[in-house]
């Protein structure tokens, strides 16, 4: 959907491939800086779990509609999803923000992959073994 | 060191190397398309934990960068392809 570096006259995406910190959890993001340097736009900054032979994303951020907010998977079976701006950072510069989104999924993805293995109809045992 | 002590660690250390890389965009450029996985000088347990991670890693995607956390201020990461 977004290609890696486009360059424009104003902007450019910055795309940096996933940090795998196990074999079924990665973290990807994708930002938008402008041709000085800075962070401009939080395009999408995603966590992904490796579950049932695919990679399947959780959860994301993104401020593109010009505040952010998350965008929670409800489980596999159901592609619904719940948009979520409560209890989310929005003051500060694009860049402490971008931040902020990419320390709550390092800090919280054991809550959020459980919640989502459970919404999946995964029991205790199978979350367990899942998880990391 | 069992595998939720190596994804905590790592968790931790790959907000570490993320924070490092908005600090040093120019990595972005020289490391082009490439996945990430982080190790750490002096952590045997979890460099060769995660060294099975890379293989694992390897499967999907043939560039992936080993990201070491040396610890020295004027240096602490250092970046490798992993062959």
């Amino acid at each position: 959907m977004y290609k890696d570096k486009k360059v424009t006259k104003e902007y450019k995406d910055v795309l940096n491939k996933p940090i795998y910190f196990s074999e079924s959890n990665r973290i990807t993001y994708v930002y938008r800086k402008s041709i000085s340097g800075n962070v401009i736009l939080i395009v999408c900054v995603s966590f992904d779990i490796y579950i049932k032979r695919k990679w399947k994303t959780v959860l994301y951020y993104d401020n593109v509609h010009g505040y952010l907010h998350r965008h929670d998977y409800f489980s596999l079976n159901r592609k619904s999803e719940s948009i979520i701006s409560e209890n989310i950072k929005q003051k500060g510069t694009q860049n402490s923000i971008l931040r902020w989104c990419i320390k709550d999924i390092l800090t919280n993805y054991v809550f959020y992959k459980k919640k989502f293995l459970k919404n999946s109809g995964f029991n205790e045992t199978n979350i367990l073994s899942n998880l990391y | 060191m069992s595998k939720k002590q190596q994804s905590n660690k790592n968790a931790d250390m790959s907000q570490k190397l993320i924070e490092y890389m908005l600090d040093h965009p120019a990595l972005d450029k020289k490391h082009g398309k490439s996945s990430y996985v982080v190790f750490v000088d002096g952590d045997e347990k979890l460099n060769k934990m995660n060294l099975q991670l890379v293989e694992s890693v390897k499967k999907e995607d043939k560039n992936v960068i080993m990201a070491t956390f040396t610890g020295v201020k004027s240096n602490p990461w250092r970046f490798e392809f992993a062959s």
